[in-house]
């Protein structure tokens, strides 16, 4: 598998040449953005080759220059940015020489007749990369006939067919779609379908499964897979996510601050990374299946802006190794380290002398606080913090002239849960499952249609059901149950400061306290969230995302609360930050006694985060347990379908026995399937009883509950285990 | 489509119905009726009323009756024979002084409309397109000092423009100053037009579906023109709705001014010496002209965007 690119001359970083078995070569580039501001040099001298046929991922954090780096190829980088040097040298077919995509107009008829014709592009965010305007189908034959010369009903008869290929049910009926009728795994594949609607030499993937569910990524990434083998195409796939690259990647790629610090095959990347970063980036990464809840190591700080980068190593400020005089003067020379292998450090330097620190393994991260996760909190008791019983969420439909209604969105549907005092419960499920509908069930942001959420103050008092309380009797709770949002940009109120923002809640409580002690309490907050008091006067644009996301929590804590839900609280952060934020979570936890309700659809994250795990299919829960059990020994197939989904960092998974792929996505909640909701998905299906009879929540063995009805049967491989026996 | 439709429709009847409660109310808010309001001015002039004639007159009109009394006598006549009742001032009915006037209102309307899309469109494209060159920035000036001045001095400029240099008579209703009544009134709307466009096609310019069109090879021109500008047409076709009273409001001083024989200065002088019946069937006529109005631009907001098309449906 990983066959060289046989190909000494990709070595050099600078003048290289283009082989024949090259498609394209990078040497050199640099794009920069002028702005009013100074020059941003977003990609500043990048080389990088894809060899035909392989798939080159470029990882690396968010504003490190890998989508500018993509889309230079295509000249689609936006004013002011331009490219200012380099060659994109472009060689579709090995007969012909190669043409410098980087000296075309970028508005000229020749680059146009490559993009979508010899080099196709799929986007982030399937949904909004499709006018919202046009049918799928008349955006896929445009696609067609731009380069095709067809007539409108051959068009129509290729763009089906296309259909058919990327996986699309019902391709006639979806040919009359809108974007925003279709879900967002089936917009990717449109997307991947328009992409490759002319045969292109190579497909360029920007993080093309980053905002989507962990199965439906799965089910791109094979298609993605199945179509490189089929046409025989070059991808070149950029991802910041280690998992997603170690499941396609022939070639990585790590950029930092629009330079690459480091390439090689997959598993030289993987097993022996040469540069800090790269090693940095390794170990920040929440392993799924290890069974550790151990600190996340993370990288010191964060990417700085690119218009001030650092002297010398860009990646100095952040490692572990810098050596000082050296690191932070003189920027280093890409070395050759031999078969294909190119890292940018000074530990790499053949004719430096040797440093203190060993240049073979360089200490870059070390975990400078031991450990101080605790363990669960011994103190949990039986009586349940929170109690939640037959809980149900139902939105009517409403069809026909007078909003008549027509049935109703079972989002959440008689879930029984219990979250003790100081532990933390995971809520996993696809998007749509209802997990974010149960979060604000219970913190009463929604008004439950049924159902009790009984809450039990630890340090005393009766228990009160909340779902049964008013606005005003609410009040006193709504200090006690917090919640952390997802989306770090969306949810802070850009016209507010800081201590506005973290203040509100406290200003609610109290409208007489004076604002010094506020302003004292809100200083605390932000010390303890890892930010300097002197930002309260600051509005959030100013700060970065991981920054944003810590004064959403400090907003959640400012009240003392008890419980905290977090709805996919760092969903939308990078892997490095995610880490940090992780590691804080934590931190708080120990310090304030918190409880947490974890919502997410990463299981690596719930796995290293938390004690217990709730999974939830269509509005209802169809496993609970530990932690380590679930992970361990799923006793639901959904469960392992979603474990067996999750990209593991780790190459020589890859091609390790069978996974299990969900067909179809999720059924339509307001008609959910007779039996067990989960039977049309099922690979474990009987049709004797689960399209009849549906299952009930029941223990399987001492307080591991699964709704199947052959929890007890079936053998379902867990995380721990590598994708391999799985029996039915 | 059809159920959208017909639930537009059928809003529309209770919103006439409180629309025309509503101004009949307000026409009779001030103290005092027609009849007082023509006893002050006949007095000014130093000439006496008989009391005993008045309160003949009174009973005739119906003035002293209860307003549910007068509210249904006036809207029944409107439903049952489009009999909109009898102008005091004038003498004659309604329905007369409305079918001299309507037409030429309506006509000036229309055409502002017009006026508005051809200047704004071209304009507001340009200046998306090309922003901050020198043409963005001098439709953009343009833009704010159409905004800025007001209506009556504009059509004054223009009049006197148009008399001095071109030797034009402007006093009385000609192509001329119904030319001058369309520029003046649709200045302002052009420049608001102007801006918004320019916001909505900047802001769509930067969606990720241009990008991903650019990278299927489209050409600009075709991918401005099918993509980002459609989307971006939707103020044009949201302001048709309400576009009919801010045009009457604005017209009556220019229309004033101009000379022009509009429903604008009718409907002045009618509130002037509450002439009730006049005065409410003109704004009954207008309000039923916007909900109509509003409801062509939801219906070609629905054919326009499918978004709004298959979302109502829920």
């Amino acid at each position: 598998m990983t066959s060289q690119t046989n190909d000494a001359r990709v070595a050099a970083p600078t003048g290289l040449e283009v082989g024949e078995s090259v498609v394209l070569a990078i040497d050199d580039l640099r794009t920069h953005f002028r702005t009013e501001q100074g020059v941003v040099r977003a990609v500043d001298g990048v080389s990088l080759t894809v060899p035909r046929g392989k798939t080159v991922c470029v990882v690396g954090e968010s504003g490190c220059g890998k989508s500018v780096t993509a889309r230079s190829v295509l000249g689609l980088v936006d004013p002011p940015g331009r490219i200012e040097a380099g060659h994109i040298w472009w060689r579709p077919d090995p007969g012909t020489a190669p043409l410098d995509l980087a000296g075309l107009d970028p508005r000229g008829e020749p680059i146009r007749n490559i993009r979508g014709n010899q080099i196709g592009m799929v986007f982030q965010e399937p949904m909004a990369s499709l006018s919202p305007m046009y049918t799928i189908g008349n955006q896929l034959t445009q696609a067609i006939r731009l380069h095709v010369n067809l007539s409108a009903k051959e068009a129509r008869e290729r763009a089906i067919a296309q259909l058919v290929r990327v996986g699309i049910p019902q391709p006639e009926r979806r040919f009359d779609a809108y974007p925003f009728q279709l879900s967002g795994g089936m917009c990717q594949r449109a997307m991947i379908a328009i992409a490759l609607a002319c045969d292109p030499a190579l497909l360029i993937a920007d993080e093309p499964t980053t905002a989507l569910d962990v199965t439906t990524q799965a089910r791109i990434l094979d298609l993605i897979r199945e179509l490189q083998d089929e046409t025989g195409m070059a991808v070149m796939f950029i991802t910041h996510d280690l998992g997603v690259v170690a499941e396609m990647a022939d070639e990585v790629v790590v950029m930092y601050l629009g330079t690459v610090v480091e390439r090689g095959t997959v598993t030289d990347i993987f097993e022996r990374p040469r540069h800090p970063y790269t090693q940095a980036l390794l170990e920040s990464v929440p392993a799924i299946g290890r069974g550790d809840r151990a600190r996340l190591r993370t990288i010191a700080g964060m990417v700085p802006h690119p218009d001030d980068r650092p002297t010398g190593c860009p990646f100095h400020t952040r490692c572990r190794s810098a050596m000082p005089g050296l690191c932070d003067v003189t920027p280093p020379a890409a070395h050759d380290l031999g078969d294909g292998r190119v890292a940018a450090c000074h530990l790499l330097d053949p004719d430096l002398p040797p440093s203190p620190t060993p240049a073979v393994a360089p200490v870059a991260i070390e975990i400078t606080e031991p450990d101080h996760a605790v363990p669960p909190d011994p103190q949990i008791g039986d009586q349940p913090l929170l109690s939640v019983r037959q809980l149900r969420m139902h939105f009517p439909v409403t069809k026909g002239m007078f909003g008549r209604v027509a049935g109703h969105v079972r989002a959440v549907d008689d879930v029984d849960l219990d979250i003790h005092p100081g532990e933390t419960l995971g809520l996993v499920g696809e998007s749509g499952c209802g997990k974010t509908t149960l979060g604000r069930c219970i913190a009463r942001a929604l008004d439950p249609t049924g159902g009790q959420i009984h809450y039990q103050d630890p340090a005393g008092g009766r228990p009160v059901d909340l779902a049964r309380l008013t606005n005003t009797q609410l009040h006193p709770y709504r200090r006690e149950i917090r919640v952390i949002f997802q989306d770090p940009f969306g949810s802070l109120n850009p016209r507010k400061t800081l201590l506005q923002i973290i203040a509100e809640p406290l200003r609610n409580r109290w409208s007489g306290r004076a604002d010094s002690a506020i302003e004292d309490q809100v200083a605390e907050m932000l010390r303890r969230v890892g930010l300097r008091p002197e930002y309260m006067r600051r509005y959030p644009h100013a700060f970065s995302g991981g920054e944003r996301q810590r004064v959403n929590i400090a907003r959640a804590l400012i009240t003392n609360p008890r419980l905290v839900i977090a709805d996919e609280a760092v969903s939308a952060l990078d892997v490095s930050v995610r880490a940090q934020i992780l590691n804080l979570l934590r931190d708080l936890q120990d310090e304030y006694r918190l409880t947490y309700l974890f919502i997410s659809h990463d299981l690596s994250v719930v796995e290293h985060l938390c004690d217990r795990v709730a999974v939830m299919y269509l509005g209802k829960i169809v496993e609970q347990t530990d932690t380590g059990a679930l992970y361990a020994g799923p006793r639901h197939p959904y469960t392992e379908a979603l474990l067996s989904a999750v990209p593991r960092p780790d190459p020589r998974l890859r091609d390790t026995g069978a996974r299990i792929r969900l067909g179809d996505d999720l059924p339509d909640p307001a008609d959910p399937p007779p039996g067990c909701p989960f039977h049309t998905r099922c690979p474990h299906r009987r049709l004797t009883r689960c399209d009849t009879e549906a299952p009930r929540l029941q223990d399987v063995t001492a307080g591991h509950a699964a709704s199947c009805h052959y929890a007890g049967e079936l053998a379902l491989a867990g995380a721990a285990h590598t994708r391999g026996e799985h029996g039915a | 489509m059809l159920s959208f439709l017909g639930r537009r429709a059928l809003y529309m009847i209770p919103t006439v119905f409180l629309i025309s409660v509503v101004s009949f109310a307000i026409i009779q808010l001030p103290p005092g009726d027609y009849l007082t309001a023509l006893v002050t001015r006949l007095e000014a002039q130093g000439e006496t009323v008989d009391q005993t004639q008045l309160e003949g007159l009174r009973s005739r009109y119906g003035l002293g009756e209860a307003f549910h009394v007068q509210y249904w006598k006036w809207i029944s006549g409107i439903v049952a024979d489009l009999d909109f009742g009898q102008s005091f001032e004038w003498n004659r009915p309604v329905a007369d002084l409305l079918a001299d006037r309507l037409p030429l209102t309506i006509a000036l309307a229309g055409a502002t409309v017009l006026f508005t899309w051809l200047m704004a469109f071209p304009i507001g494209i340009y200046s998306a397109v090309k922003q901050y060159s020198v043409g963005d920035y001098v439709a953009t000036t343009l833009g704010f000092l159409g905004l800025a001045m007001p209506n009556f001095l504009l059509a004054l400029l223009l009049m006197w423009i148009a008399f001095s240099t071109f030797g034009l008579s402007v006093g009385r209703p000609n192509p001329v100053t119904f030319a001058i009544a369309i520029g003046v009134l649709g200045t302002a709307g052009t420049a608001g037009l102007i801006r918004i466009l320019r916001a909505n096609l900047l802001d769509e310019l930067r969606k990720p579906y241009v990008v991903a069109a650019r990278a299927q090879g489209l050409p600009e021109r075709r991918l401005l023109v099918k993509y980002p500008l459609r989307v971006a047409m939707n103020p044009f076709f949201s302001t048709v709705g309400w576009l009919l009273p801010s045009l009457v409001g604005g017209e009556v001083i220019v229309a004033t001014v101009i000379n022009l024989n509009t429903v604008g200065p009718l409907l002045l002088s009618a509130l002037q010496s509450q002439d009730m019946y006049l005065a409410g069937s003109i704004i009954l006529i207008l309000s039923v002209l916007t909900v109509i109005g509003t409801l062509i631009s939801d219906v070609a907001l629905a054919w326009l965007d499918p978004r709004v098309r298959l979302r109502t449906g829920r």
